[in-house]
């Protein structure tokens, strides 16, 4: 990560990431990029409910649109989307060695008993 | 039978402002996600908005850089504007000062039609001036907006 995201991006992007058909565009634009038209097809949805999501999945920086001759193109930002994962590991990574630490002292505790009871 | 009316003053020289309208290339900059325009008196004129909106018409006259005026509807039939229903007029007049007066006139829409065009137009034509005086907009922010049926304008 080269620049921490701010927060409010953040929940925007996992709001955007809270729906499966807009999971299933962003995966859809992953490595190639498609007129709104062509996703929404490809998507299986309405060409109104596509351009919704749409454009969700860009305010959430997510999907990066240009101009190409006279259509306009979309594709997901992977930067973007790499960037949201990492925080997330991040955020689970604090109290998952918690409750490793936890779970080690509890063991830690607990083994002299067995070993004493062994003995 | 009411007008839609808008006016902008651009900060670009005529020519440019006159491309912006006719080249489906800079065309998409700012109205629409895919354009196909030939601006030839009787040529197609034709664009769709991301959530699949088409504005369907034909060129009536092409007088660059000063004059363009086409026949406009919508391709959804719930929306009651069917192509060729209705005309818009486009006049452009350079200013002393080298900028451009773009004046938009669009005749024959309904009453409640021509109150949510004259909006429409106020958007497009500021994303048209931001873009002629330099701006990269990337897409509309009214791209997840479908256009009303009659019903839907009037409801209250």
């Amino acid at each position: 990560m080269t620049e921490p995201v701010p927060a409010p991006a953040v929940e925007e992007a996992i709001r955007a990431l809270a729906h499966p058909g807009r999971r299933a565009m962003l995966r859809l634009v992953w490595d190639e990029e498609r007129a709104a038209s062509d996703l929404a097809d490809a998507a299986g949805l309405s060409r109104s409910a596509a351009s919704q999501h749409l454009k969700l999945l860009r305010e959430a920086g997510l999907v990066h649109a240009r101009v190409d001759a006279t259509r306009r193109l979309y594709r997901a930002d992977l930067e973007r989307v790499a960037e949201v994962a990492a925080l997330l590991d991040d955020f689970w990574a604090t109290p998952l060695e918690r409750l490793k630490a936890l779970g080690e002292q509890r063991e830690g505790r607990r083994r002299p008993q067995v070993d004493s009871g062994a003995s | 039978m009411k007008l839609a009316v808008q006016e902008v003053v651009v900060d670009a020289p005529v020519d440019e402002v006159f491309a912006l309208l006719v080249d489906p290339q800079l065309f998409v900059l700012w109205m629409a996600d895919e354009a196909t325009l030939d601006p030839v008196a009787g040529g197609i004129v034709r664009w769709t908005h991301p959530n699949g909106d088409t504005v369907s018409g034909r060129y009536v006259e092409v007088d660059p850089p000063r004059r363009l005026v086409f026949t406009y509807g919508w391709e959804r039939a719930d929306v009651g504007i069917p192509p060729g229903s209705t005309t818009v007029d486009i006049d452009l007049t350079s200013r002393p000062d080298g900028s451009t007066t773009v004046r938009l006139v669009h005749r024959g829409l309904g009453d409640a039609a021509a109150d949510a065009h004259q909006g429409g137009w106020r958007h497009y034509l500021d994303r048209l001036r931001r873009t002629a005086e330099g701006e990269d907009l990337g897409p509309d922010p009214w791209s997840d907006r479908r256009v009303p049926t009659p019903a839907e304008l009037t409801r209250p």
